[in-house]
Formats: C-alpha cells, sequence, structure tokens
C-alpha cells in the first residue's frame, strides 16, 4: 500500500484513519469487557453491553465505507481501461481494411512471429521482410486472412 | 518465496486470516461462558467478549482481507491501462507529439 502509483483510496492518511478507528473501538469493546467483569448488577451491566455494540457497530461502518472507497477505486480504474480498450478497438477496426491490403510479410528483428506489413503489433519497430515459412504468422493480423 | 517476504508482501492477507480466526476463537469461547453458567450476570461480560469482540474481530479480518483483493485488482487494472497507453503511444506517435 506504499507504491506511488496507488490510488487516493490507499494512501497511508485514509489507511492510518481506518486503523485508528478499528483500534479505538476494540479498545472500547476491551473497557467495556472489563467493566461488565466487574459489575455485578445486570443494570450495570446493560449500558457497557450497549457501549461495546455501539463500538462494534461504528467499527463495522468504518469498514464498510473503506470497502465502499476501495470498490468505487477499482471501478473507476476499470471503467478507464475499458476506455481505453474501446479506443485501440476502434483504433485497430479503422485500420483494419488498410492493413489487409497490405500483404507483404514482415517480423520484427528477433522475434519470432511473421506479421502483416500493416499489422499494429509492428507498427513503429524496425521490420524486415520475411518469407511465410521464417515463422509463425502473428494471430491477430491473420485473422482478417 | 522466503516467509518474512511473503508475510511482508501479503500482509493484510495475514492481518485478515488472524482477524477471523480470532473472531470465532472468540465466538467460540464466549459460547462456552455462557454455556457454562445460568447466572445472567456472569453471562454479559461472555456476550461481551466472546459476541461483540468476535463479531467486530471478523469485521476487521474479512474487511483486511476484501481489501487485499480489491487492491491486487486495481493493480493489475492499472498494469493494463499503462501498457495499453504505451502500445497506444507506439502506434500513434502523433499522439504524444500533440
Amino acid at each position: 500500500m506504499t507504491a506511488a502509483t496507488d490510488s487516493a483510496a490507499w494512501n497511508l492518511a485514509g489507511t492510518l484513519r481506518l486503523v485508528i478507528v478499528q483500534l479505538l473501538c476494540l479498545a472500547a469493546i476491551a473497557v467495556a469487557l472489563s467493566a461488565t467483569a466487574n459489575r455485578a448488577s445486570i443494570n450495570d451491566q446493560i449500558v457497557w453491553l450497549n457501549a461495546a455494540v455501539g463500538a462494534a457497530v461504528i467499527s463495522g461502518a468504518a469498514n464498510g465505507l473503506w470497502l465502499l472507497a476501495l470498490r468505487r477505486a477499482t471501478a473507476t480504474k476499470r471503467r478507464a481501461v475499458l476506455s481505453r480498450l474501446d479506443d485501440a478497438a476502434e483504433h485497430v477496426a479503422l485500420a483494419g481494411p488498410s492493413a489487409a491490403v497490405d500483404e507483404r510479410l514482415v517480423a520484427v528483428r528477433g522475434m519470432t512471429l511473421v506479421h502483416r506489413a500493416g499489422c499494429p503489433l509492428v507498427a513503429g519497430k524496425p521490420v524486415a521482410a520475411a518469407a511465410p515459412a521464417s515463422g509463425a504468422r502473428c494471430g491477430w493480423c491473420a485473422l482478417g486472412a | 518465496m522466503e516467509l518474512k517476504t511473503w508475510l511482508r508482501a501479503q500482509w493484510d492477507r495475514v492481518v485478515g486470516g488472524l482477524g477471523v480466526t480470532a473472531g470465532l476463537l472468540a465466538l467460540f469461547l464466549g459460547y462456552r461462558g455462557v454455556a457454562n453458567t445460568p447466572y445472567p450476570a456472569e453471562q454479559i461480560p461472555y456476550v461481551v467478549s466472546g459476541a461483540v469482540l468476535g463479531i467486530a474481530l471478523i469485521g476487521v479480518g474479512l474487511t483486511s482481507w476484501l481489501s487485499a483483493d480489491l487492491r491486487d485488482e486495481w493493480h493489475k487494472l492499472d498494469r493494463i491501462e499503462r501498457l495499453l497507453e504505451t502500445a497506444s503511444d507506439s502506434t500513434n506517435p502523433s499522439a504524444t507529439s500533440a
């Protein structure tokens, strides 16, 4: 939880706040336990029992809010990734017909796959002409073959 | 992986497991304490230490465990997003200069 790339939900202050609330609640329950053990009257004990239940409810609420914040952060990140994937798929779909026209086969030096020249996976990379038998076909650009 | 390294990397799951185990143990001991005495004044401390404390500890443990799962999912999504960003930059150089 200390990575610099963590979202705001996992920051140190938020984690510390949760830990402090939980410790306070557990301490309150421990005090209530001690108080009930030292009293013989049920009427006196009920007050402390109520205090313990209240502390447990606060602890549960803090946990719930924490998990909601984390879930929100994860959902936001998931939406961002899906949006990028959507953009990438659109980009590939738009580039598809022009890539299909270019039937020359190329390979990136040091790699084992043979691509079409228009394959987005080799875009911007140093490629050399390749024979069909010089390696396995790239699954991405071979889809439209 | 060494145990110490594993414990450091998975500390929230360790806290989760310990919390749930301690909570279940408190519930069991509380139940036994309540069952072994007929006097309500003697049962109430067991209710506080067993039921209330046990449920609170189980809540803390489950929260810690779920938090670890969500954090892992967030990190994986973050890695995918960065890879997509890098791929997008390499296939569309004009985007980086814009």
